[in-house]
């Protein structure tokens, strides 16, 4: 086997006390300068990390001397900005398991342009969205289920992995508190995604016809049968386009599909789907997608299988679940940690 | 110990005006029966003078959610712990009362199969439906929810969820946490919350493997598949585990589902062949004498068996050297088992069977033809109750199943078994497969002369199981969860992960009584 190349220890130092270079120091300003270096970052500037040490650093030093971090350009005289796009690490490609870690800034498509030597991909999922940035993907509740790690840094400065393991028993799953939180109680730096073998050949088709039917034929065919393609699809409201991606030698099942949809309307297109939003996904079962399709206005469908797919948009607004605020409240006492997006909203009550 | 509680305690009156008399028992049978689950250690302490340990105040049987609401704000309001109990099959301890005042409460009598989506393929049941009469209901009805835990016989819905389990056919099927789609729980304070897609937090994987510790499930939405119309079996004989575990991946890695995908090591593999048709290792074994005949009657005998072929003489004599047995099991002329299954329609089994031989014959692996799978298939469920026969010669066994992605699986192996060797024979199987990784479960079995020593060795030998685990890069634990076992093992696994999860602990249950003591190590010796 391929020696294993995915080692948290490589990734981001989880041992090393990154409040050590800040010790000496007596306000923000100067906690600023002895860790990050003279001129780099001074209260009311935005720094564009170049590391995942340079974000500890400056949370904590901003957690130790009472100042404030925004996630996105610095807003007054109290707060640091904090920009991730220049995260770009691609450090481990482990094509033994199949997982690749990348940093926060890396967009999809330079990550599936260094994957292609490996022999893998990222999938037509992913692939939708060639300008997204893995850390604000998913930290805006994107691509459910795609990361098997996520790695973070605490509103304190230090930083966390949550486990690697392609499935695991111990405890409530940490992931759950970071994907779809927009760094509501830790920065997101990094990820470790899961990948496709890439085919020696890839053959992609296009079909459109009536959503209904067309949704209802694929439900049918998913209901007994495993296909060897990806299946993704968006819906203007009138005409449902399907895509239907996979391996040129194994594509027998999808040809199968293509099939059954031409039976109930479809017909071929070219030219591929559009982008789709890149925020919240949801996990949607046949029910909903349906009813979502007939309501109108556009949609996008992607990872359709037996039991449903990923529907995007997801739910749209604020994170206002009263007990993730409290949960905040205890992980971030001093407010280090500030938004541009909607605020955390302080709800009392239950959702039932 | 000492049990100070009284049968007069007030709560228990309490919770009889809530329930009714005979759901609420403190009779001393039940406290007895309720002190343990399936956890190992239990059987070593009844070696020795203190059989029982924590026995809880009372156990309340509700038979409705809102009768759960009402015990967990009484036991809210008298300061007393709560546990949720499903069957009790857990091994880890995991519904042990370690508090004094502790209430059990079995939500067995919420049994009912709510209703099937045949759209969405979903079903919804309550979480103190048993297993197996659960997918039994399912497959009347021409579904299955794909979810055999080798304790389908005796476990719940609810402590499946709760401890994250995994079937036998979780390759296909993926695990409990693969399945449910929404949930509904009673929380520490006594309201329901009901999970599902449309909400920012995804409440569903946060209670989902909290072992109740963050409140009671009493319903969920889980995703079902058709009843399949065939299985199909094959069998193949690797060389090395290496040589398994490569081919094992390139099945999973090309897109096929294997509802069963089974990778023996060397000792395990000569278990599973009980007929004359295996390799020549397997016949060494089959005809082995002295102590490595008693390790096999150990682990392959039937009960009553084992008693009579293997007394305990030669169990110890066996188990007191497991580093010499280590290297006679290694000089046996070798090979690996690997089962793998399909099902679905007729044709796509034989299909997807027929694209997994061949890379199981370029991986190196020779056909057995569907036997071995067809024998496990018979005996699927009859593996695990054999525990008795060992402890009652003075040995422990244990299980230790943990998972890896597939560049860490063999160094995971090997580090369990180095590490574990000096101390306890020890064999493995891979048995849970998913494309980046798998589960590997290892069974150790060890042996001294008293019950002190022995529960000494037994910690060591988990103490150095896990460490090994967590230095070759696997996770402590695939599907029998935390409980009490692993708890201090966490710290590893999660670092400063840790505090996210102790975050969710305080917001939801800041008293701290719901199941104290699990998962989460105490934060007072947090390093
Ligand atoms: C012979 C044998 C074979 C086994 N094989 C497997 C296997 O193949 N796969 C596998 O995954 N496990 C296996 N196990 C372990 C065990 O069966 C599982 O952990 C199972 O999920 C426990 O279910 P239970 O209903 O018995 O739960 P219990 O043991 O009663 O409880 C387990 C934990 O869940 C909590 N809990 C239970 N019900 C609820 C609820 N409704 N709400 C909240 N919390 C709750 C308890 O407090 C406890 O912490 C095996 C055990 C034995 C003895």
């Amino acid at each position: 086997m391929a020696p294993p190349v995915t080692d948290a220890s490589a990734l981001t130092d989880l041992t090393r006390d990154y409040t050590r270079e800040i010790r000496e120091a007596t306000s923000f300003p100067q906690a600023l300068e002895l860790g990050l270096g003279k001129g780099r970052l001074a209260p009311g500037e935005t720094l564009s990390a170049r590391s995942v040490a340079e974000v500890c650093i400056t949370l904590a030093a901003a957690s130790r001397f009472g100042g404030h971090v925004r996630l996105g350009p610095a807003q007054g005289p109290d707060e640091v900005g904090l920009r991730l796009d220049a995260l770009v690490g691609i450090t481990d490609v482990d094509p033994t398991s199949g997982l690749v870690r990348a940093e926060a800034g890396v967009t999809v498509s330079s990550l599936e342009a260094r994957l292609a030597d490996a022999g893998l991909t990222l999938g037509a999922a992913l692939l939708a969205t060639p300008e997204a940035r893995i850390g604000a993907a998913i930290a805006a509740g994107a691509w459910p289920g795609a990361a098997m790690r996520l790695e973070a840094v605490l509103p304190d400065g230090t930083p966390l992995c949550t486990p690697l393991a392609p499935r695991r028993a111990t405890g409530p799953d940490p992931d759950a508190l970071l994907h779809g939180l927009n760094d509501r109680l830790a920065v997101l730096v990094a990820a470790v995604l899961r990948l496709d073998p890439r085919a020696q050949q890839s053959r992609v088709e296009h079909v459109k016809g009536p959503p209904s039917a067309l949704l209802e034929a694929m439900r049918v065919l998913l209901r007994d049968h495993r296909l060897d393609v990806e299946l993704s699809a968006t819906s203007d409201g009138q005409e449902l386009t399907v895509e239907v991606s996979g391996d040129d030698a194994r594509f027998d099942t999808g040809l199968a599909l293509l099939a059954s949809l031409r039976a109930v309307g479809a017909v071929s297109v070219t030219g591929g789907l559009p982008a789709p939003p890149l925020g919240r996904t949801e996990v949607a079962g046949w029910r909903r997608l349906q009813s979502r399709v007939a309501a109108g206005g556009p949609v996008w469908l992607h990872r359709i299988g037996r039991h449903g797919a990923w529907l995007r948009p997801g739910p749209q607004g604020a994170i206002d679940d009263p007990w993730l605020a409290q949960a905040r409240a205890a992980l971030d006492p001093g407010a280090v940690l500030r938004h541009d997006d909607a605020p955390l909203r302080r709800r009392k009550g239950r959702a039932t | 110990m000492a049990v100070v509680e009284s049968s007069e305690d007030g709560l228990v009156v309490a919770l009889r005006g809530l329930l009714g008399a005979d759901a609420v028992s403190n009779e001393e049978a039940e406290r007895r029966a309720y002190a343990s689950d399936m956890w190992p250690r239990h059987q070593i302490w009844k070696m020795g003078p203190t059989p029982v340990r924590h026995r809880p105040l009372c156990v309340a049987r509700p038979t409705t959610e809102g009768q759960i609401q009402a015990v967990v704000r009484a036991c809210r309001a008298a300061n007393a712990p709560l546990i949720p109990y499903g069957a009790g099959s857990g091994v880890c301890g995991g519904t042990m009362p370690i508090r004094p005042r502790s209430v059990v409460l079995d939500v067995r009598r919420l049994d009912r199969l709510v209703s099937l989506d045949d759209l969405d393929l979903t079903v919804t049941a309550e979480a103190g439906i048993h297993g197996m009469l659960f997918e039994e209901e399912l497959l009347a009805r021409g579904y299955t929810l794909g979810h055999y835990p080798s304790s389908i016989l005796c476990s719940t819905l609810g402590g499946w969820l709760a401890a994250r389990s995994a079937g036998q056919q979780s390759s296909k099927y993926g695990k409990i946490e693969d399945m449910v789609v929404s949930l509904r729980a009673v929380l520490p304070d006594g309201d329901v919350v009901e999970t599902g897609s449309g909400q920012p937090v995804d409440w569903t994987q946060i209670l989902v493997g909290s072992e109740g510790t963050l409140g009671v499930v009493t319903r969920a939405t889980l995703r079902v598949h058709v009843r399949p119309e065939a299985q199909v079996f094959r069998g193949f004989r690797f060389r090395t585990v290496d040589e398994g575990l490569h081919a094992l991946r390139r099945i999973m890695q090309a897109g096929l589902s294997p509802h069963v995908a089974r990778l023996y090591d060397p000792f395990d593999t000569m278990l599973h062949s009980s007929s004359k048709s295996g390799s020549p290792a397997e016949e060494a074994g089959r005809t082995a004498t002295g102590p490595m005949s008693a390790l096999r009657d150990l682990f392959s005998a039937p009960v009553a068996e084992v008693k009579r072929r293997a007394p305990k003489a030669a169990i110890a004599l066996a188990l007191s050297v497991p580093g010499v047995l280590a290297r006679l099991v290694e000089a046996l002329p070798a090979t690996c088992l690997l089962i793998l299954g399909f099902d679905g329609t007729r044709s796509d089994a034989e299909r997807d069977l027929e694209a997994a031989t061949k890379l199981a014959l370029a991986g190196g692996g020779i056909d057995g033809g569907s036997g071995p799978g067809e024998r496990w298939l018979a005996h699927r469920h009859a593996v695990s109750f054999k525990q008795s026969a060992l402890f009652d010669a003075g040995a422990f066994v244990d299980t230790m199943e943990v998972s890896a992605p597939w560049s860490r699986v063999l160094e995971v192996y090997r580090g369990v078994r180095a590490a574990v060797s000096p101390h306890a024979f020890v064999m493995a199987h891979m048995s849970h497969a998913y494309r980046e990784g798998c589960s590997l479960y290892f069974t150790f079995a060890g042996y001294k002369g008293d019950a002190a020593g022995l529960e000494r060795l037994y910690d060591r030998v988990w103490a150095e199981g896990l460490t090994a685990v967590i230095r070759c890069g696997g996770s402590i634990s695939h599907h029998h969860g935390v409980g009490l076992s692993k708890r201090d093992a966490m710290r590893r696994e999660h670092g400063a992960g840790l505090r996210l999860l102790y975050s969710m602990k305080d917001v939801l249950d800041p008293s701290g009584l719901m199941n104290p003591g699990k998962v989460l190590p105490d934060r007072a010796v947090e390093g």
